[in-house]
Formats: structure tokens, sequence, C-alpha cells
């Protein structure tokens, strides 16, 4: 009955609705007499004696209070409104044999068939519903008293470990994915800095250096956990070190992690030298490690000194070049020429560029952020030497890292005994000619587009990523710089083998006992001055070549028809 | 056969008798009926107008949604509503999925949104109406509506 006391417990599936059916006549009977089954007993429970539902002594007790209470309480039902189904809205006059029984699952007024409810239920539990509803696999709630409607389900174990299965693997998945790729990148960049140190070092000492790796496991740690925990406590260095070269090396390319660059070798570097004491000397020659450690800080010192001497030039170089170029050169000669019109003149050649060729769009952007630097090469034109004009610029915003106390004044000479000699080669070379040549030819720039010559310039300038290249990312630069970076060490290792071969016997080889007597006995020695030989000679080179360019680039002349094919018919020529 | 008596039985109790400014036009079959709703009250965003409500049953009518869109014709325009886009398209949570349950029938509904109607006070369209009206291929029920405002 639809009225029955609202608090019996919902879960309970009520035995009365079946037989009240029919009809109120024929229920009551069917009640009483099935009264002494234990299926009643929520309601004796309910309408009087709670204590005594267990116990025999209650049942004659309970016989006759419900027989009361439920025939009025039935009568009133039927008197007021018949039960009708919220689902399908049929009330209980139109019930035939093939309706369900009734249920009142939940507090409130609302009954309904147990089939529609089901079916009601089914479609709420559907899969598309559920995963609209955020996946959360949901209780079904009464619409009209937001109570929980439950279900007894046949419990199967089998379906239910299947299914939560299938949820967990359904949320693992997104994790499994990130710790799969996770671990990819992991064992590659162990692979690659592997096989750097190997490259650097040789193989001997990479065998050294990389033992621990190929020692057998342990076995006092008996189990997974204290085994890993044993490994991790021994070999941390290498575990965490080697995947830190490959990403070291590819951002030193770029200025991303400048600030942490020179701090990052330093953990690896400190007391590992337990093992192999020979490379925690500090003398000279320096030990591996002291020397890895100095690297970022010599890149800073060279960076910041390519920056600030021949980044400018390097700038104007390659703005000689492209069409029009002479047309703000004029103002190059005149310092009076307040900084904002070189701005402008410069920013509306750009914007006249754009058009002209898809090469120089990644030019101009480089040029328009690079103005200081630009306007600084412009007085450094007036005859100033470069390293004053080091120490005399306005502060120019290079330099980023902590390498900046170091490079600031004595920019040539950290430069001559740390990084590499090759480098102070082509500054003589240029200087000599460069700025004075500059001036000479001026005025012999014409509005002539250069066709080819843009195609040049773009090219070099993503060999080293400096901090105002930052916009122009584009992905064929990314690749060059992550692959450059990786092949770096071997480019390294090859101008090292290189070395062994070119320079005296004595310098090159290890004493026969003994330590080593200098740098250059031990391969990575080797190596590494190769790797900073590399970079200062191709820097030279591409300097070399942007200046070559430029020079060229305002001797062209253009031909005369006449003079060149004046044997053919004159007139006729399109000059 | 679900769905037809249930709608039987509401239709039954739609010809006795209705709210005010509620009038079932036309129901012919069990898939396809047409209710007028008027807002009674006088909000002057909806004064003298009449709005043609399409409702269309599935064969699981009461367990699954009915689909409901304001029609336009020539006296019966689409009413200015923040959740109303301006092809007819509603944007009211017991329209949706997950807000519809059984317990709402077509009379229920029709009182809803006209409710909706009484307490709005913005002559307005939804933000992207322009698009949604000209883009939009999917069916009422179909689309995945989000109801960020409990307000209207």
């Amino acid at each position: 009955m639809a009225s029955l006391p609202p608090q019996r417990p919902a879960a309970f599936p009520r035995p009365s609705p079946s037989a009240a059916d029919s009809s109120p006549a024929q229920e009551q009977p069917a009640r009483t007499s099935s009264f002494s089954a234990t299926s009643v007993d929520s309601e004796t429970l309910l309408l009087d004696s709670p204590s005594s539902q267990t116990s025999h002594p209650a049942q004659a007790a309970d016989k006759a209070p419900p027989t009361q209470q439920e025939e009025p309480q039935g009568e009133l039902q039927e008197d007021a409104e018949p039960r009708k189904c919220w689902i399908c809205f049929t009330d209980e006059t139109e019930d035939d044999e093939t309706t369900s029984e009734w249920r009142s699952p939940c507090p409130c007024v609302l009954v309904a068939h147990e089939k529609c409810l089901l079916d009601w239920i089914a479609d709420m539990e559907a899969p598309t519903a559920r995963r609209r509803a955020g996946g959360k696999p949901g209780k079904i709630l009464c619409p009209q008293c937001k109570s929980e409607i439950r279900l007894e389900r046949p419990q199967s174990i089998v379906v239910d470990t299947v299914r939560s299965a299938e949820r967990w693997v359904d949320s693992a998945l997104v994790p499994g994915c990130i710790f799969a790729i996770a671990t990819a990148t992991y064992t590659t960049f162990s692979l690659a800095g592997t096989h750097t140190i190997y490259e650097i070092f040789g193989t001997e000492d990479a065998l050294q250096i990389l033992r621990p790796l190929y020692q057998p496991p342990n076995a006092k740690g008996s189990t997974v956990a204290l085994w890993l925990i044993d490994h991790l406590r021994r070999n941390w260095r290498l575990d965490l070190g080697l995947p830190l070269i490959p990403f070291t090396l590819i951002m030193s390319r770029t200025t991303l992690v400048d600030p942490f660059l020179p701090f990052l070798p330093l953990p690896f570097v400190a007391g590992s030298g337990q093992a192999h004491d020979q490379f925690l000397q500090f003398s000279w020659p320096p030990s591996a490690a002291f020397t890895i450690a100095l690297l970022p800080y010599i890149r800073g010192i060279y960076n910041g000194y390519y920056k600030r001497v021949w980044a400018p030039r390097e700038k104007r170089w390659l703005k000689q070049i492209q069409p029009r170029a002479g047309a703000d050169d004029a103002d190059d000669r005149d310092p009076q020429i307040p900084i904002e019109d070189e701005n402008e003149v410069q920013e509306e050649e750009g914007h006249d560029d754009d058009d002209d060729d898809d090469n120089n769009v990644e030019e101009i952007d480089r040029i328009e952020v690079a103005f200081d630097l630009d306007i600084f090469a412009n007085w450094n034109n007036g005859g100033v030497a470069d390293n004053q004009a080091a120490l005399e610029n306005p502060p120019v915003p290079i330099a980023r890292g902590p390498a900046h106390p170091l490079d600031a004044p004595p920019v040539d000479d950290d430069d001559d005994h740390e990084d590499d000699h090759d480098d102070h080669e082509p500054p003589p070379l240029v200087d000599a000619q460069g700025p004075e040549h500059n001036h000479d030819h001026d005025h012999e720039d014409g509005a002539a587009p250069a066709p080819n010559v843009p195609r040049q310039p773009a090219r070099p300038r993503r060999r080293r990523v400096r901090p105002e290249d930052g916009i122009g990312w584009s992905s064929s630069s990314l690749s060059d710089t992550i692959f450059g970076a990786l092949i770096f060490p071997s480019i390294a290792a090859a101008v090292g083998e290189a070395l062994r071969h070119a320079l005296p016997k004595s310098w090159v080889t290890l004493p026969a006992y003994g330590k080593q007597t200098g740098f250059l006995q031990a391969r990575w020695g080797r190596s590494i001055l190769g790797g900073c030989l590399f970079v200062g000679v191709k820097d030279a080179v591409l300097l070399y070549v942007r200046w070559k360019m430029a020079q060229n680039h305002r001797k062209r002349t253009v031909l005369d028809y006449e003079h060149s094919k004046g044997k053919q018919k004159k007139g006729a020529g399109r000059v | 056969m679900f769905a037809s008596k249930r709608l039987g039985k509401e239709l039954q109790k739609l010809h006795e008798k209705l709210p005010p400014g509620i009038t079932l036009i036309q129901a012919d079959d069990l898939k396809e009926w047409l209710m007028d709703i008027q807002v009674v009250d006088s909000n002057p965003i909806y004064q003298n107008e009449v709005y043609r409500l399409k409702f269309m049953f599935s064969p699981d009518y009461p367990i699954q949604a009915p689909e409901v869109v304001f029609v336009a014709d020539e006296t019966h325009p689409i009413p200015w509503h923040p959740h109303v886009y301006s092809n007819g398209i509603i944007c009211l949570d017991l329209l949706d999925r997950q807000g519809w349950s059984p317990v709402h029938n077509v009379e229920s509904v029709c009182v809803s949104l006209q409710s909706m109607l009484t307490s709005n006070t913005k002559k307005e369209r939804p933000p992207g109406d322009e698009n949604f009206v000209k883009h939009n291929k999917q069916r009422p029920r179909d689309i995945n509506f989000v109801f960020h405002d409990n307000q209207v």
C-alpha cells in the first residue's frame, strides 16, 4: 500500500503489494494468514514493539495491531485516490495480469511499477548517461524527494571484478601513457648520455665512470624495494646525471636555463671522486669533473663576449645585405642622430622587406628586437676599439646568467686562455678591414634587391639561439637546436681525435707511468678542447662569411649590356 | 506502447483541465504535439504574445525526455530569453537527459517554460546565438548544454 508507514526501511522488498493488487477484500486474509511468516517482521517492528521483534512471544501481540492498523489505512487510500505510477501514469485500477508489482522505493508519495522503475533506472545507468554525468557511477535518486532509490541486485564476483577492473584500466590510461612516455624519454636520454660519455672520455675512462651500472645487482638486498633503494643510494649520480647530459646539451644552446646551468654539474662533481681519485684533483692538469663543471662558465663568458663584440657587427652585416640597406647607412656616420629616428628607420625598413622575401621575416624580427645592440654597434663604428667598447657601452641586455659578473671586464683575456685560441684569429682579421670598409662603401649600396642573399643569413643564425631569437622559434630551428646539441659531443670527440694526430706526441700521450701531466693527455681533455675549438672556429667562419657577404654585396655592379655583349646588335638590350 | 499509454493518459488530463496561459493546439498522434503558452502576468517582454511549443516524443517517452522547441510562424514569434536560441531551441536543464525525469510531463514542462519566461527580465539571446543558429545541425536532445545558470 502506498500509505504504509514511510519510515519503513526502503531496502526491504515489500511483501504486501503483490497481494494488494487485486482487491482490498482479498488482501486482508492473505496478509493475516502469512503473518507468522518472517517476511512481515519489518512491519511489526515498526508498528509497535521494536524490542520484541526477534522473539517468539511477540507473535501473538503482533497479530492484532497490524490488521487493525492496515485496514483503515488501505480503505482510506483506496477512497482518496488509486495509486498512480509516476512513470507510466497509469493507476491501480488499470492493472492487469501483465502489470508488474508496485514499489514505493522512497519516503515520499511517489509509487511506481517495478518494471517502469527498472526501465528508468536502466536509462539512468546507461553508459552514455553516466559518462555525461561526469563518470560517477551515481546513485539513483527519487526525482521528488531526492532520497536514494536502492536496488537489490544479484551479485556476481566475476562481473564485479571485471567491471571494477575495467574502471581501473580506464582511469589508469592517462597516467599509464604519461608513465610510458616519461620512461621512454628517460631511457633515451640516458642512452644519449652514455653515448656522450663514451665519446668524450673514450672507452676506458667511460667504462670506469659507468662501472656501477654494469655491476651485477647486489644480492644483499632481499626485496625489490630494498634493492632499489640500495641501487639509488649508490648510483643516483649516474641515474640522474646520464639523462641530464643531453638535457644540458640542448639547454645550453638556448638561454632558457642560463641561471641554473653553472650549478647543474656541481652535485655530480662534489664528492664524485671517491671511486676515481684522479678525476677530482684540484691541480694542473685539472680533473675531468672540475673541467666539466667549469664549462658552463666558459660558455657564459664566451656568449657574453660574442654578444657584446660580435653580435652587433653580425647584425649590421646582415642588415647591409638586405634590400635598400644603404638607406640608413648614412645615419651610421652621424652620431647625433637621435635613437628614435634610427629605430624608426629600421622599422620601416623591416616592413618593406616583409614583402620582398619570406626568408627575411625572421631576420627582421630579430633586428627589431635587437635595436639597442644595433645602435651601440653604430657608436662602435666611430672608431672605438672593440674591447673598450665593451666597457664603455651602457649596459647591454646580455649575459643573463651568473656568467654576467665574470664576463664583464676581462672579456678578451678570459677567452684567451679558457676557451679557444681560434676565437681571436678572426677578430683582427675583421677588425682590420671591417669598420673602415663599411664607411668607404656605404654610398655604393643601391636599392637593388639581392634575391639569393637573404637565404644565407637565415641559416647560420640558428646555430646559436640567443635571447633575442626567442620570438622566432620555428620547428626547424627547434630540431636544429636539439640535433645539433646531441651530435655535438661526437663532433667534439672527432676534433679531439684530430688533435691527437695533429699535436706533438708528447702532448697527447700519457706518460708511461705516473699520472697525467698535461691537459691533453687524456681523451676527455682533447674532446673538450676540441668542442671549444669547434665552436670558436665555426663562429669565426660564419662571422667571416657574414662580413664577406656584406662586403661583396657592396661591391656588386650591374653589368652593362653593351660592355658584356657589345658585339651583338645594340639598342635591343633590356638595360 | 509505453509512450502511447502514458501520452494517452496525459492527453486525457490535458483535455480536462489546463493551467492558465497554456493551450493544447494539436495532439493528433502520439509523436508530435503542439502547445501554446502565454505569459500570464504583465512581463513587458512577453506582453500580448503567444508562443508555440512543439513536443516530439520518442517511443521511450517518459523515460527519455521529449524534444521541446519553440516554433515560429506569422502569429507566433520565438520569445526573447537568454536561454532560448532564435531558432527555438531551448536550453533548460529539465529538458536535458540529466535533468529530465519521468515525473515531468507535457503540462509541467509547459508550466516550467512559462515561469522561465515570466521571471526573465533580459530581452536578449544566449551568447553565440547567431553562430549556433547558423551552424547547429544537431537535434536539441544531442546538444550538450552546460547549465551554468540556475537563476533563470
